[in-house]
């Protein structure tokens, strides 16, 4: 009541619109320049327009509405830009934006919300895709390092499997050398045999002969006769005797043929147990390994080799 | 205790020797004060719940540097870090604790950021402040006192902030984040 009559009293009228007009016109002039987005833009107050109340409330009203907007359109591309750059924690305050504000905020919040969950799936997404890459990573190093190990292995079994072959196919040479010597010392045996048949038999001969002598000589022959007796019985054991010489040669004989035989198949299984050992080191190794410069055919530890490049080309564009 | 009533007028040209009373102001939950400044932290603009908080009239803060409303038991390290962060051309959200013409205090959640004309030039700064909630600022209040402590033992001003600044930013690397997390933390949690 005091302030409205000191301002009675000390204004007319006509300098009172005359202060209405010009804080019409100030105020036009802010509202203009919010209107056209410049939200620095306020009311100020000047002494003589403090002093009138409506214009007071007017002037604080007009800011107020320009504070909030301002207010508003800072926190709110502020909130915006932090969670377009992953800052979720950045929230867009409700607290102090009433009405429409607050609705608008509070759509902006949610949208926020939206924004994080997708990414909280997408980061989820990455982290299992990164997870299955180092599981798959550890099975394939872990396989490959065993085809590696197997494959090495393998070829150094192969290898020794070579070589006792190699071994078993000159042992069985030398054997089949023994054999044949056997064989041809049999063969001699049998030849000296039959001589010495021949000369029991001529002996034989001439035991009769002598006997026939003998008899014809009467008593003076007798004990010739004797003689040729006791010679003609030499000549019959030495007969029975080459018989059975003969027989035992002869079980020699099969039995050398039967190593023989048995040593010729042993030496045939030999030779395709190098070839099934070449097959083996071919499939570990690749043919190359074999005959240089001949098409390659891939062999395993190389197989085990490309398997970890691809499966490393592979993980590093999973992982990207 | 809390006081909601406007403060009383203040005596001119006093507020360099102002004493807290420990009286604690508030305002209302719906409200926003508003001011801006000029580059330089001058005051340009003080909307009307500044005013009436603060208990200044309009023609005592406009022309006045910012820290005319400078609490003693704020720690420097919270300024330093707003203008470092103002500087870098980004907002600061910080739990204030500002001080009345007459001596009483007012907790404040301010959001400040760089204001700039048409051409992208910086034309000043723009801060507009919320009522906390009473157990943000209990949080809160603690890391400020360490801070506050540590000032207080250097002798000069530039060695104080630059000691508290050093805690500020140990303590927030070892709870393994930024200043800015830290106060949505607190936001978050105590702001509903």
């Amino acid at each position: 009541m005091g302030i409205r009559g000191t301002r009675a009293s000390s204004r007319t009228d006509a300098e009172e619109l005359e202060l209405y007009r010009a804080f019409v016109r100030s105020l036009t002039d802010v509202c203009d320049a919010a209107a056209r987005g410049d939200l620095e833009a306020r009311s100020h107050l000047d002494p003589a327009i403090e002093a009138v109340p409506e214009l007071r409330t007017l002037h604080d009203a007009a800011n107020r509405m320009l504070d909030v907007a301002d207010a508003f359109v800072r926190e709110s591309s502020a909130a915006l830009t932090s969670a377009a750059e992953g800052r979720f924690h950045r929230r867009l305050l409700e607290r102090g934006l009433l009405g429409a504000y607050r609705s608008s905020a509070t759509a902006i919040n949610s949208a926020r919300a939206a924004m994080q969950e997708t990414a909280g799936r997408v980061i989820e997404a990455q982290t299992s895709r990164l997870r299955m890459a180092d599981e798959f990573e550890s099975v394939v190093l872990a396989m490959s390092e065993q085809v590696a190990t197997a494959s090495t292995e393998m070829s150094a079994s192969a290898s020794g499997l070579g070589t006792a072959a190699a071994a078993a196919s000159t042992e069985v040479g030398t054997a089949q050398q023994t054999i044949a010597s056997l064989t041809q010392s049999s063969a001699e045996i049998r030849e000296i045999i039959a001589m010495i048949d021949a000369v029991a038999a001529q002996t034989r001969l001439l035991a009769l002969n002598a006997t026939i002598e003998a008899a014809r000589a009467g008593e003076a022959g007798k004990g010739f006769a004797v003689v040729a007796s006791e010679v003609k019985d030499l000549a019959d054991q030495t007969g029975r005797a080459t018989e059975r010489v003969t027989a035992q040669v002869e079980q020699i004989r099969q039995a050398a043929d039967a190593v023989a035989s048995g040593m010729g198949t042993v030496g045939t299984t030999v030779g395709e147990m190098n070839a099934l050992v070449d097959g083996i080191t071919a499939a570990v190794d690749g043919s190359s390994s074999l005959s240089p410069g001949a098409d390659d055919t891939t062999g395993l530890s190389q197989m085990a080799e490309k398997l970890r490049s691809e499966a490393t080309g592979f993980l590093a564009e999973m992982r990207r | 205790m809390l006081d909601t009533r406007p403060a009383p007028p203040p005596a001119r040209g006093a507020h360099r020797t102002i004493r807290p009373t420990g009286v604690e102001r508030t305002f209302a939950a719906d409200e926003l004060i508003v001011s801006k400044t000029d580059p330089r932290g001058v005051i340009t603009y003080a909307n009307d719940v500044f005013l009436r908080v603060s208990g200044y009239a309009a023609r005592d803060v406009m022309g006045q540097p910012h820290n005319l409303i400078r609490h003693p038991e704020m720690p420097r390290a919270v300024f330093q870090l707003l203008w470092d962060t103002l500087a870098q051309g980004q907002e600061l959200f910080a739990y204030i604790n500002n001080l009345a013409s007459d001596g009483a205090h007012y907790w404040v959640l301010a959001h400040v950021t760089p204001s700039h004309g048409p051409d992208g030039r910086l034309i000043g700064y723009h801060s507009n402040r919320r009522k906390p909630s009473p157990r943000a600022v209990d949080r809160i209040r603690p890391l400020y006192d360490q801070l506050l402590a540590e000032e207080r033992r250097h002798p000069t001003a530039k060695a104080a902030v630059a000691a508290s600044s050093r805690l500020l930013a140990e303590t927030i690397e070892q709870r393994g984040g930024s200043y800015e997390e830290l106060v949505w933390s607190v936001i978050s949690s105590e702001e509903r």
